[in-house]
């Protein structure tokens, strides 16, 4: 019998533990599932109001009734408007002035607590049909990000009725995608853990709403102290990277005026830094979690 | 055989590939993190030291106990599981039917699960809204396509995911206890639709409890035992030592 003709490098899949891929491997191997994430992401998209009378109006109804209630209580009601620095045009509505680092929220929340759930969720399908790791999560996330999209429209229709859109605004173009690297880096890094120990996603979502009140979001962070009981409270509200994202949204947005060159600085790194140390983390620990139950 | 002597090329390399699973539950784990110790985790050793090539066009039936790691193998043969260590070459597009039908979303309709299972393997819709027709048919489910996935019969949707995979055209398909599901009619495709690729160069790798069809839709078999493989050869050869094994179990119990 003839000797058969071994199996070269260019023409084959191998799997190994020996040469297992690597993290830039597993980036590469995402473009040629780039259907398979079109078809995750456009049933994220269908799947999310299904079954729902209201359907897409949901994406417009849940940001304007969580500003609503936000303006009452904490505009009105605890009188948190007195705070407010009137902006270039006069305006000094709390629901705008809110509004203008919430957007940051929505953004940070969506995209870490969706990277962090969609993972979970995709395993059992992973053990029967191969997918890069990362595959369902980017697509969870982008149709995520649709719904961001709308949360920004209301945002310019907001500024576009009471108050003005100046050249400024457009700096969210950057700060926005930035945050989203950012709450993706986070995701990604707890995905993995969250799938093997699901108190992680719980864990996550009461440090979330910590997280929420030690960043200046509804209340402006030149009512926090400098120093309180011997601790400098302004200077570390600032090792919170998304007081950086909010305060510079706020200040393109509300203020009208550009970031400190050195907010853009920080947030560039932090953003970056978080989505490669949270990238590489997760393709370190996916192929075991997947196996691991 | 007249294709396989043609053409000599290989289509999978399995070396020396073994699979260790750990076990053991979270809270082992989570304790084990808190004190920094290594506790032992209990292993199951799935696949032990297993070599083995395909060649292009064939079919390779994998026969063995329970348990024995035929699944674990197919698994690793698509990329689901990796192997702890050896390796796995693969050439073609490959598809793996595993646990059939039950890599569906229950909740979405037969069409639906169509466009994802073809997305998986690399089809765009558009590809596949033109092989739609020719799958229901294939699978004849009828009108349940627009049904999800939840409101059909196993048999149904073993014949779903059975044509799906036959309608993919891979060039090496992985079938895991396929006919174990639905009906003999069912079984009789299956192994029709094996017999008739194989002529087309498709490689199939077969996973069966049936062994008098695998004896006759196979070129070669592999018996896997407890993890190892034990035997490799012509389909008579390795059926009649399985059986062999198999009755002298029986009579020692």
């Amino acid at each position: 019998m003839l000797e058969p003709e071994p199996l070269r490098e260019n023409d084959v899949r191998t799997y190994g533990a020996t040469r297992s891929m690597t993290v830039l491997d597993r980036t590469k191997e995402l473009r040629s599932f780039r259907p398979f994430m079109k078809d995750q992401f456009r049933r994220r998209l269908r799947i999310k109001y299904s079954r729902s009378l209201l359907g897409w109006a949901w994406s417009l109804i849940n940001p304007i009734s969580i500003l609503l209630i936000y303006t009452l209580v904490f505009g009105t009601i605890l009188q948190g408007r007195r705070q407010i620095v009137p902006n270039p045009d006069g305006l000094d509505s709390f629901g705008h002035y809110l509004f203008s680092a919430m957007v940051v929220w929505f953004i940070f929340n969506q995209v870490s607590t969706t990277a962090l759930s969609s993972f979970t969720q995709a395993l059992g399908l992973r053990k029967r049909l191969y997918f890069p790791p990362a595959a369902p999560i980017l697509a969870a996330v982008l149709a995520g990000l649709v719904t961001n999209g709308v949360e920004v429209l209301v945002l310019v229709g907001a500024y576009l009725v009471v108050g003005s859109i100046a050249l400024s605004f457009f700096g969210l173009l950057l700060v926005l995608p930035l945050t989203a690297l950012f709450g993706l880096g986070v995701g990604m890094f707890l995905a993995p853990l969250n799938a093997r120990f699901r108190d992680v996603g719980h864990l996550y979502s009461v440090l979330l709403r910590l997280l929420f009140f030690v960043t200046p979001i509804i209340y402006s962070i030149n009512i926090v102290p400098e120093s309180y009981g011997g601790l400098p409270m302004r200077k570390l509200l600032y090792l919170n990277p998304l007081t950086w994202m909010t305060e510079s949204s706020r200040d393109l947005v509300f203020h009208q005026q550009w970031p400190h060159w050195y907010a853009w600085v920080v947030m560039t790194g932090c953003s970056l830094f978080s989505f490669i140390a949270g990238w590489v983390v997760f393709h370190r620990l996916a192929d075991e979690v997947v196996e691991g139950f | 055989m007249g294709n396989a002597a043609m053409d000599q090329k290989l289509a999978i390399e399995v070396r020396k590939v073994s699979k260790r699973y750990k076990l053991g539950t979270r809270a082992i784990d989570l304790r084990g993190l808190l004190t920094g110790k290594k506790l032992d985790r209990p292993v199951v050793d799935a696949v032990k030291d297993v070599s083995f090539s395909v060649k292009k066009g064939e079919v390779l039936g994998l026969i063995g106990r329970n348990g024995s790691g035929k699944s674990t193998l197919i698994r690793m043969m698509a990329g689901i599981y990796r192997p702890t260590s050896g390796e796995i070459r693969i050439r073609g597009r490959t598809t793996a039917l595993v646990e059939l039908g039950a890599g569906f979303d229950y909740q979405l309709s037969g069409r639906e699960n169509i466009f994802m299972n073809a997305s998986g393997h690399g089809l765009h819709r558009e590809e596949v809204e033109g092989k739609v027709v020719g799958i229901v048919e294939m699978a004849g489910i009828g009108r349940f396509i627009d049904f999800p996935i939840e409101t059909y019969s196993s048999g149904m949707r073993a014949r779903l995911g059975f044509s799906v995979a036959a309608a993919l055209e891979p060039e090496v398909l992985l079938a895991d206890e396929i006919t174990a599901v639905g009906d003999t009619a069912f079984a009789e495709q299956c192994f029709a639709h094996f017999d008739q690729v194989r002529n087309n160069g498709t490689t199939v790798i077969l996973a069966s409890h049936n062994l008098n069809r695998l004896e006759a839709v196979a070129d070669r078999i592999a018996w896997i035992d407890e993890g190892y493989l034990k035997m490799v050869g012509l389909p008579n050869d390795v059926a009649a030592g399985y059986r062999t094994f198999m009755s002298e179990r029986r009579k020692n119990q």
